[in-house]
Order: structure tokens, then C-alpha cells, then sequence
């Protein structure tokens, strides 16, 4: 909440790693290891050190005029806040209805050469890989291109003329 | 902890992104709290991996994740650009695409 609230940006970026690193704590109670290591890498590390490079590089000295505009879009956001706050209640309040969420057993996983399942730890970084690479791979492959992409439009925004 | 719990949290992370892009003026939070309302996603995501104790979840996660780092470096290199040519980055003020 913080990263809304706080008048200057650099507090903001900081407050959003300590959100960042609090998910990944989040991922490690659910049995994510791997998630949780390329959360902290991925976000506490390279997009912030990316927020922060601009938040210094374009030097705001001073919090902007009348920062937050509390105009319709408050009302819209306040209402949004009620919704939300209400489904989360419902959710809870029927959570004796939803099946007990079990511990998870090991995951059995056909390995890529279709030999034998072997057990795999879930969310393992073989695991993730197992499924990363015989289902996904056409996303994987898409993935790539998208980050291609975005390399070469950065490039040629950040240069001033070509 | 049981798993609307982190649904709840996934919600409220998600509702304080949402307050944020419409209330502050400065893009460089507006696009912190886009990655927020990402991570809130992610949370549900993963969440749900391990209530059906499928990857299937967690492989998607690895993908937004990969998204949003994309995302991050074209936005933020659009604000240099609109911050070298306008001197502001308050989105209220551009609100033109050209000037």
C-alpha cells in the first residue's frame, strides 16, 4: 500500500521490493522454490535496479503538483476496493465448503523421452522444466520472440536518431 | 495457511495496483503499480498450482514473469523518450501524442 502512498518515487520502488520479497516468501510456503528464487532475482533485482535507473536518470527533484488527482478515479478505485473487499469475504466465509487444501505428494512427471514416470519433486526446478519443454514449448519458443522484440523497440526508442 | 488466504492477499495486492494506476499522476508508479497488479496474478497462479498440484500454474508464472520484464524495459524506455522531448513525466499533461 505503501507504493501508492508515498509521495516520492524512489520510496515507492523501494517499498514495492519489500513486496516483492515478501511474495517470494509466499511462493516458498507453497512450494515453489524455483518461482521464488527467479522472483527475487528477476523483480527484486533487475526491474527495480530498472526503476530506480530512471527514477534517478530523470532527476524528480520534487513530488509532482497536486500528485493525486482524488477526483472520479478515487470514487472508481473506492468502489473496486468495496467489491473486492466483499468477494474476499464471501470467500472466506465459505472457505468450510471448498475441499481442504491437501499437502502435495510428489508429482509423478513423464520425463520428454516417454520412458517411465519419475518422481519429481513439485516445484522443482526439473519439474518446472519437464513441463516447461514438452508442453510449452511453442509459448517458450513465443516468449523468446517477445523478448527479442521488446530489445530491438528499446533500442531504437532509447536512441535518439537512428 | 489455506489457499484463499493467498487468494485474498493476491486480491488485495491486486486492488491496491488498481488505486494506484488511477489515482497517482506520475507514470513511473503507474507502471510500478502495473507490475504490482502482475504479481498479484502470479500469486493466484501459483496458488492454484499447488491446490491442484499441477505445474501447469507455475510454468505460466515463469511466463508472465517473463512478459512483464519485457514490458518493464519497453515502458520505461518510452518514459525517457517522453520525459527528453516533454520535460514532464505527469500523465496528465500528455495527453497528446504529438505537440
Amino acid at each position: 500500500m505503501m507504493v501508492v502512498i508515498a509521495r516520492h518515487p524512489i520510496y515507492s520502488a523501494l517499498f514495492l521490493v519489500l513486496t516483492f520479497i515478501g511474495q517470494s516468501i509466499f511462493y516458498l510456503q507453497l512450494q515453489a522454490p524455483f518461482l521464488a528464487a527467479v522472483q527475487v532475482i528477476v523483480y527484486a533485482g533487475a526491474i527495480m535496479v530498472l526503476f530506480v535507473f530512471v527514477i534517478m536518470l530523470l532527476g524528480e527533484d520534487k513530488p509532482l503538483r497536486g500528485e493525486r488527482n482524488l477526483g472520479v478515479p478515487a470514487v472508481i478505485g473506492i468502489a473496486f476496493c468495496v467489491f473486492l473487499i466483499a468477494e474476499i469475504g464471501w470467500m472466506i466465509g465459505n472457505q468450510g465448503n471448498l475441499p481442504a487444501s491437501h499437502t502435495v505428494a510428489p508429482v509423478t512427471v513423464v520425463s520428454m523421452a516417454g520412458q517411465t514416470g519419475e518422481t519429481v519433486e513439485f516445484g522443482s526446478v526439473k519439474a518446472i522444466g519437464n513441463t516447461l519443454f514438452t508442453d510449452y514449448l511453442f509459448a517458450f519458443e513465443a516468449t523468446s520472440i517477445v523478448l527479442l522484440v521488446a530489445m530491438i523497440g528499446v533500442v531504437v526508442l532509447a536512441k535518439r536518431r537512428l | 495457511m489455506p489457499i484463499p488466504y493467498y487468494l485474498a492477499i493476491s486480491g488485495i495486492l491486486f486492488t491496491v495496483g488498481v488505486v494506484g494506476v488511477l489515482v497517482r499522476r506520475n507514470a513511473i508508479i503507474i507502471f510500478m503499480c502495473i507490475e504490482l497488479m502482475l504479481n498479484a496474478a502470479n500469486l493466484a497462479f501459483v496458488a492454484a498450482a499447488h491446490s491442484l498440484g499441477k505445474m501447469n500454474g507455475q510454468v505460466f508464472v515463469f511466463f508472465v514473469m517473463t512478459v512483464a520484464a519485457a514490458e518493464v524495459a519497453v515502458g520505461l524506455a518510452i518514459i525517457v523518450t517522453l520525459f527528453r522531448n516533454r520535460e514532464t513525466i505527469d500523465v496528465d499533461e500528455v495527453n497528446l501524442m504529438k505537440h
